[in-house]
């Protein structure tokens, strides 16, 4: 059983199948396949069970007419952890029409060693997004929702930054990226578990709860009721009303809680579906409970809980995100990450410097 | 006659006094029916002790069969990544930081007897810091036989024995959050192509 | 496409075999022990696994049945309270609320059952009164039957400290199970 000399060999020799990676994409996809492969991979074993690690780069090809700004890839492995699904996204691209581009994936999976071969890992598109904020896609995992998402984030922080730089110049720009490394390095890290379960917390109290002050906000939160039990918290209700004249679709809520500090913590988001009318009202119940902990296992009792709107869908297809001011708030800085394109950009300054960074932005 | 206090009584009943109070709790027993039948109290006191520690009960959430299983499957786990050092040639860091290893233990499958080892980033680039120092934090859902989780390294999602984690692709740590419709996301950028790649799994 | 094998020196079927054992053997004794110092399952957990991973590396321990039960509920005990140190940052003493709640007692269950259950959600209740110090040297002593002196050890105290430790959480069990029997 535990014969793991005897299994090493087996699945050496199993490993060899050309086709364990498939790639399906829509006959009529503006993005295809150039070349799509294994690349490196190796087996495992260990026990009873075996890993595969699979690092491949897919090589794609925008043939459209418009610049392609997402993608949205869902990856997943026949018999290989049913019951939940799997994607890799690449925003703030800018690819041009013709243009080739590499999305990478670094997947392991791992499967009983029930003697059969690996299991086949497929790459199917979910959805692209372009310039013109055109979707293409089966859209099965909500990525349209969330490539426009990114893309108003992405076109809002690098409106922000070239303001910066437009104004006040390279230097105010380079303290600027310097702010936003900082921050991310000293963000508070939380330890989040969350069970999905409507079971009551036992003990639990009501907590404190409040909505950010969003000014010009399309959807307010006007209730929100939570209880916790040491460091489990538990949002029991949460109300919203449509200020738009648009109907809403749904939203997405960020949470923040403080501790018995008065440390303030980012605890991760709740998205809800939530159909009203403009002038309309709906609620949400959720059916989670979420334990907190610092890092190092300290628990983090929950005191307070607030909500603050981070994007709202409307019926048309229309998303709204927060301006950029939102942030401004120092406590909201330090607490609240920023968005994908933040990261990219900071990315570019920390490895490449503020010259490379202005070209980037000069670039889109 | 002056009985014993309530102290001595207590650490009489296991013979914990030390030394003459001992000898002079011992001779006052002989005489003193009253103390002797408190200490006898206090005896079988140990008793419902031992069998309140032993009876614990879980949260109504949680099953012992199952906390059992996964608690079996992590130590396994952990004794492999001992091997993996020693095959290496390193010095083990002897215990697998506990922050890390809450995956699901599982039943057999088929033929096997054992339990399959859900052991994740165990080896890579990310593994001998994960592993000795653990991650700063993790992002963690778990939905019936479904559990999520996500730190700076990548997001994994496993379900009775097989699962697939998608890792950054690039050595410096991401950034992860968690949804609680049931998804955890991690994004990092690629050192080679500068592009931020978002890696999110969901709940079915 | 170029795949490779990890090289792999586990030990020998007979000796996992071995290993199982122990770990099926003792794995709620040690659960419940560190359950009882830590107060809440996720802690308990992690510091259970830790405990058999220490251990099973300690093969000279393990040769002699009984004796390496015991030396299994050292390591345990030392594992939960070396956690509680460093969570309260040196002094552990500082620790004495638990964040898990017992279950609901609400739940009844007929006859015989709902007696034994009753039974043992006053005993939780009566052990969840003690400060952690109290319940800890308590179930050291009296479930693990350590001696004194080790308990002592284990807690980083004076073995008269201990022997007050022994003291308040026997006596204060006691008051608070005979309360309940006065009341019924």
């Amino acid at each position: 059983m535990w014969n793991s000399a005897a299994i090493s060999v087996c699945f050496a020799a199993s490993l060899v199948a050309q086709d364990g990676l498939r790639v399906n994409f829509p006959a009529d996809s503006p993005v295809s396949v150039v070349s799509s492969g294994w690349g490196e991979s190796r087996a495992i074993p260990r026990g009873g069970a075996y890993m595969v690690d699979v690092r491949t780069s897919l090589k794609l090809k925008n043939n459209s007419r418009l610049r392609l700004r997402g993608i949205s890839l869902q990856v997943s492995s026949q018999e290989v952890a049913a019951g939940g699904k799997a994607s890799v996204s690449v925003p703030s691209l800018d690819v041009y029409p013709g243009q080739e581009f590499p999305v990478k994936i670094d997947l392991r999976l791992l499967q009983p060693n029930s003697g059969s071969s690996p299991s086949l890992v497929q790459v199917q598109l979910d959805g692209v997004l372009f310039e013109d904020m055109s979707f293409f896609g089966p859209n099965r995992l909500g990525s349209r929702r969330q490539l426009t998402a990114w893309e108003l984030e992405a076109r809002r922080d690098r409106q922000h930054l070239k303001l910066i730089l437009a104004r006040q110049g390279d230097d105010a720009l380079r303290r600027a990226m310097v702010d936003i490394l900082a921050r991310e390095n000293s963000r508070p890290k939380l330890d989040v578990r969350m069970a999905r379960s409507a079971a009551a917390l036992p003990n639990a109290r009501s907590i404190e709860t409040a909505f950010l002050s969003q000014p010009g906000i399309p959807v307010e939160g006007v209730k929100a009721v939570a209880v916790s039990a040491g460091n489990q918290l538990q949002i029991l209700e949460l109300a919203f009303a449509n200020r738009d004249k648009r109907e809403v679709r749904s939203i997405e809520l960020g949470l923040l809680v403080r501790d018995q500090e008065g440390r303030e913590f980012a605890a991760g988001s709740l998205p809800a579906t939530l159909t009203m009318k403009p002038n309309g009202t709906a609620s949400v119940q959720p059916s989670a409970s979420v334990t907190l902990n610092r890092p190092q296992g300290i628990p983090l009792k929950v005191e307070n809980l607030t909500g603050f709107v981070q994007q709202v869908e409307f019926a048309n297809g229309d998303l709204w995100v927060p301006p950029g001011s939102f942030r401004d708030a120092a406590r909201l800085a330090k607490v609240i990450p920023g968005s994908l394109e933040e990261q990219r950009l900071a990315d570019i300054y920390r490895r490449r410097g503020v010259e490379a960074l202005i070209e980037e932005l000069n670039r889109q | 006659m002056k009985h014993l206090d309530e102290s001595q009584i207590a650490l009489a009943s296991r013979g914990d006094l030390s030394g003459f109070a001992n000898l002079r709790a011992r001779l006052h027993l002989t005489f003193c029916k009253t103390c002797r039948d408190r200490v006898a109290e206090y005896r079988q006191d140990q008793q419902r002790v031992k069998s309140a520690v032993a009876a614990f009960e879980l949260p109504r959430s949680m099953k012992w069969d199952e906390l059992e299983a996964e608690m079996f499957g992590n130590i396994r786990l952990g004794l492999e990544v001992e091997e993996i050092h020693r095959d290496a040639g390193q010095v083990s860091p002897v215990v697998v930081q506990h922050e890390a290893m809450s995956w699901r233990g599982l039943a057999a499958a088929g033929a096997m007897t054992a339990i399959v080892i859900t052991g994740w980033f165990l080896t890579g680039p990310g593994a001998q810091s994960y592993l000795r120092h653990g991650p700063s934090a993790i992002a963690q859902v778990r939905s019936g036989a479904v559990v999520l989780r996500g730190d700076e390294h990548g997001v994994g999602l496993e379900n009775r024995g097989t699962g697939l984690m998608l890792r950054n692709v690039s050595a410096p740590a991401g950034r992860f959050e968690v949804s609680l419709d049931g998804s955890v996301r991690a994004s990092a950028v690629d050192q080679d192509s500068g592009q931020v790649t978002v890696s999110q799994v969901y709940v079915e | 496409m170029s795949t490779s094998s990890v090289p792999n020196s586990s030990p020998s079927a007979a000796e996992r075999e071995l290993q199982d054992r122990f770990v099926r053997e003792n794995l709620r004794r040690v659960f419940a022990l560190i359950y009882r110092i830590v107060g809440n399952v996720a802690d308990a957990q992690d510091l259970t696994q830790d405990t058999f991973i220490k251990a099973l590396q300690r093969k000279d321990q393990l040769k002699d049945g009984d004796k390496s039960a015991q030396w299994l509920g050292r390591v345990a005990s030392n594992t939960a309270i070396d956690f509680l140190r460093r969570k309260a940052r040196v002094n552990f003493t500082e620790i004495d609320s638990l964040p898990e709640p017992l279950p609901d007692p609400s739940e009844r269950r007929a006859d015989e059952e709902m007696l034994r259950a009753e039974e043992a959600a006053y005993l939780d209740h009566c052990l969840e009164a003690l400060s952690v110090r109290e319940r800890t040297a308590l179930v050291l002593r009296d479930v693990e039957d350590l001696p004194a002196s080790e308990v002592a050890a284990i807690l980083g105290c004076s073995p008269a400290t201990v022997r007050s430790h022994i003291a308040n959480a026997r006596t204060k069990f006691r008051a608070i199970y005979e309360q309940r029997k006065e009341a019924q």
